[in-house]
């Protein structure tokens, strides 16, 4: 164990300072397939304490270092390439509920199913639900902003977060936000969610809580076209009516699905489904089905159907949430993608997908939150195919492309990661780019903390007078 | 630096273009010359005094640059007033869910500047849920581009959220795009009198159940709701609820099991917003959602009963009590200066004088750290006791 190892070890324990490239393993990569890190060491602090130990001793050694919750990130983000990899995943404690006043105060590592388990016990819940949310953290949640197919009603991370206590890179405690009432002065809370671990490490998130909704309609149409599909989803949108979640999957993800343990009864001869939670108090709900159904139906639904019972709706979403689950099964490797047009582009975007796929050999699956105009679409294939791998790399970024240019953007809920950065200038231009830049530098003067991501250093002037010896992997 | 204090000796000049704005930032920034930038000016003496050797006014880069009626969202420039947004989204069916105190002729660019909103923050938000993108010029005079014109977006750090409520110090907001909803078929609004306000605790508590979703929820004070034309002279409880035929008329019967109420003009809520006009001091206390009702009776006991009048209204959701003096105020400014535990005390008007003892939280810390990188030189909007 080197120095570094040496100094850690003695905060958290010899086990909790993984050092050699065997038991390393487990974190050279995240949700993510197509890159591969292996960090320096990783240590797992078991306690506020420990963790505010570690970063300062990481500061004090002038170390970069890369936080991870459950490493369910889609964006290579929590990849750490010969720097220090903090994992958070022993930070499990609810530390409060709040019933009162609808709130939950948790450390990083809490799971987000087990804050729904505990806040349901008061009638409440914590509105996003990303796909991962029985393995995904809250801490990663807010890093990333996360989504999940509610969002579409109840907003994503960003509006439900109300505080965190955060300690920056360079061992800094700051509060951002408050748990009750306004907080004066920028919102720093606001630029925090969402910054991918580049800005600090939550030691505490306050998050807000909502009643549970005393009435859930779930719809399944099924349509003879991905088009007709599209053409629903901007209609019902378009009309005002916000369903909780509106979720569109294509013909050949259904029947994979539907091939899997996860078969859900979607019917494997249509091209699509849409599947549509409508929520909220019971007068009036009804007439909102009956009007989602219309739309359905004046875009070509061949069948709507309404889940009769809480079991029907629970199997209805087991289908859409283990999707990606299901592809699994169609090759070795997957690749996810996530960007966001406008509704009412959804249309012309899923048939430019089908016309890029088709460009280069490659199926490409759709899955998605239709409601938001994020998209998901996704590809099984053998990374190991070098011919393969190359022409499904290109049909990716030629999606991305297709989406920025129909005036989307890359990312909706995954992040930039490493991923997406090279998308970045397509998107902003420089001055935006480095004001980004100028921002990180507020939180992270040293450029310490996860390094690489997010914003491409060409992109930051000031980047280029990095203090000396602090490179990447400049591991003491 | 020159040190002029704004509006009243400061000269005002009028941008029309983006490219007008650029110019004056870095005309500004090269002379050391501040700017007080400012919007329609309908909030004319809102926030805390500036250095300022000019007034940047922003109310005629007005317009609306994309409307896309089938996303729910429009494009509209800074000086754009919420009454030519509200105009134009009520010809689709649609509105902002946003509704600030002060004059409608206010611009969408200041509103979000000052991160304002009304009560149908209840429902919506404030604009940090609401905005999507921005574009801004920085104290350097460099134009920024963040968010989109899509309803969800988390690429790059988010510049959107950091403009949003800056009150322009890191430079002024030249265009937003706003997430927009349909409006109701039907928009309701009841009010219930609060008899007693020993009772408004339980009342709180039973506005909150999950069989109702309103839009607004706001408790206003006895002669204020009086003056209003929404009560005899007790407290109030203001509520509006929006939806179609079935949703609105079972709110009503919800309602009606909570206590009695009456129908009230939904124009009410227009009034509401301008209770401040003439007011020499509003600020905005807030806590916890359940301790409002004894904010409201701290605030009274500290506040009412000095020769100030005394208006106040509360977003019973956000936890946030609004008040709002006008006549003598000086007698109370121990009072409303006070600092309390749990409480977090938000002016946005004060007498010149008070400005002095109030703490400025872009002073010290990230914020200030923040405020360095954007607008280094403090051209814009640079407070007169934040930079001694």
């Amino acid at each position: 164990m080197d120095r570094l190892g040496t100094t850690l070890a003695r905060i958290v324990g010899e086990k909790r300072v993984l050092e050699r490239g065997s038991s390393l393993v487990a974190y050279t990569s995240d949700g993510l397939p197509g890159y591969a890190q292996t960090p320096s060491l990783a240590v797992f602090p078991g306690s506020r304490d420990e963790l505010i130990a570690v970063v300062r001793a990481l500061a004090e050694a002038g170390v970069p270092f890369v936080p991870r919750g459950a490493g369910t990130g889609l964006s290579g983000g929590a990849l750490a390439d010969g720097t220090v990899l903090i994992g958070l995943n022993r930070l499990t404690r609810i530390l409060a509920i709040d019933p009162d006043n609808r709130i939950a105060t948790v450390e990083p590592g809490v799971v987000n199913s087990s804050l729904q388990k505990a806040a349901a016990h008061h009638g409440l819940h914590y509105a996003p639900d990303p796909s991962s949310q029985s393995a995904c953290t809250i801490g990663g949640n807010v890093a990333e902003n996360a989504g999940g197919p509610h969002c579409l009603k109840y907003g994503v991370t960003l509006n439900h977060t109300v505080a965190c206590t955060v300690i920056l890179p360079d061992g800094e405690i700051v509060t951002l936000g408050a748990p009750h009432g306004e907080a004066p002065g920028y919102d720093l809370l606001g630029a925090f969610v969402g910054s991918e671990g580049c800005f600090g490490i939550a030691l505490d998130c306050t998050v807000r809580l909502l009643p549970n909704a005393p009435a859930v309609r779930t719809l399944l149409a099924d349509f003879m076209s991905v088009d007709g599909a599209a053409r629903a989803t901007s209609a019902i949108i378009a009309a005002g009516i916000l369903p909780a979640a509106l979720e569109l999957m294509d013909g050949a993800a259904v029947r994979l699905v539907e091939a899997s343990v996860y078969a859900a009864g979607y019917p494997t001869d249509c091209e699509a489904v849409l599947l549509v939670d409508l929520d909220g108090v019971t007068d009036g709900l009804d007439d909102d089905v009956a009007a989602v159904v219309a739309h359905c139906r004046d875009c070509g639904a061949r069948d709507v159907r309404v889940a009769a019972d809480g079991t029907e709706r629970t199997r209805l979403w087991q289908g859409r949430k283990k999707a990606f689950g299901a592809m699994g099964r169609a090759a070795p490797h997957l690749v996810l993608q996530d960007a966001v047009v406008p509704r009412t582009r959804l249309p012309a975007m899923l048939q430019e997908i089908g016309v890029i796929g088709a460009r280069h050999g490659v199926t490409v699956w759709n899955i998605f939150h239709a409601g938001d105009g994020n998209l998901h679409p996704s590809v099984s294939y053998d990374a190991t195919n070098a011919d393969e791998a190359q022409r499904v790399h290109q049909c990716m970024t030629e999606i991305m492309q297709a989406c920025i240019r129909e005036g989307g953007t890359i990312t909706g809920e995954h992040g930039v990661g490493l991923d997406k950065i090279d998308y970045m200038p397509s998107l902003f231009d420089a001055d935006t780019l480095a004001a980004m830049c100028r921002l990180r530098d507020v939180f992270d003067p040293d450029h310490r903390a996860n390094r690489g991501k997010v914003v491409p250093v060409h992109s930051c002037r000031e980047w280029h007078q990095a203090p000396a010896g602090r490179t990447v992997g400049a591991v003491a | 630096m020159t040190d002029v204090l704004a509006p009243d000796t400061a000269p005002t000049v009028y941008v029309r273009s983006v490219a007008e704005v650029q110019s004056a930032i870095r005309d500004a920034a090269a002379a050391q010359a501040p700017l007080q930038i400012v919007g329609a000016r309908s909030w004319h003496s809102g926030g805390p005094p500036c250095h300022a050797a000019t007034v940047l006014s922003l109310g005629q880069l007005s317009g609306i640059s994309t409307y896309v009626p089938g996303d729910l969202t429009i494009t509209a420039l800074a000086g754009t007033s919420l009454a030519e947004l509200a105009h134009a989204t009520a010809a689709h069916g649609q509105w902002l869910g946003l509704d600030p105190a002060g004059e409608r002729r206010g611009t969408i660019g200041a509103t979000v500047a000052t991160a304002s909103a009304g009560p149908l923050a209840h429902a919506f938000g404030t604009p940090r849920d609401l905005v999507l993108g921005l574009d801004a010029i920085t104290g350097y005079g460099d134009i920024v581009r963040p968010g989109g014109r899509v309803v969800k977006n988390v690429a790059g750090f988010d510049l959107v959220r950091l403009f949003t409520g800056s009150w322009g110090t890191l430079g002024p907001i030249t265009a937003v795009t706003l997430r927009l909803r349909a409006l109701p078929v039907h928009d309701v609004t009841l009010a219930i009198p609060v008899d007693d306000h020993a009772h408004l605790p339980a009342l709180l508590q039973a506005l909150r159940q999950p069989t109702l979703s309103l839009l607004a929820c706001e408790w206003i004070d006895g002669a204020t709701s009086q003056a209003l034309g929404i009560s005899d002279g007790r407290d109030v409880v203001l509520v509006r609820c929006g939806g179609n035929d079935s949703f609105a008329r079972g709110q009503r019967t919800v309602m009606n099991t909570i206590g009695p109420c009456h129908d009230a003009d939904p124009a009410v809520w227009g009034r509401v917003s301008q209770l401040d006009t003439g007011a020499a001091a509003v600020l905005r206390v807030s806590g916890s959602v359940s301790s409002v009702p004894a904010r409201i009776t701290r605030l009274r006991q500290v506040i009412g009963t000095q020769a100030a009048q005394l208006a106040m209204h509360a977003t019973l959701s956000r936890g946030m009590v609004r008040v709002i003096l006008t006549g003598d105020v000086q007698a109370v400014r121990h009072a409303v200066q006070a600092d309390v535990a749990g409480e977090q005390r938000m002016p946005e008007r004060l007498p010149y004088a008070w400005w002095a003892t109030e703490p400025d939280p872009l002073a010290t810390g990230l914020a200030a750290r923040i405020r360095r990188a954007f607008d280094p030189q403090a051209i814009c909007n640079a407070r007169i006791n934040a930079h001694a």
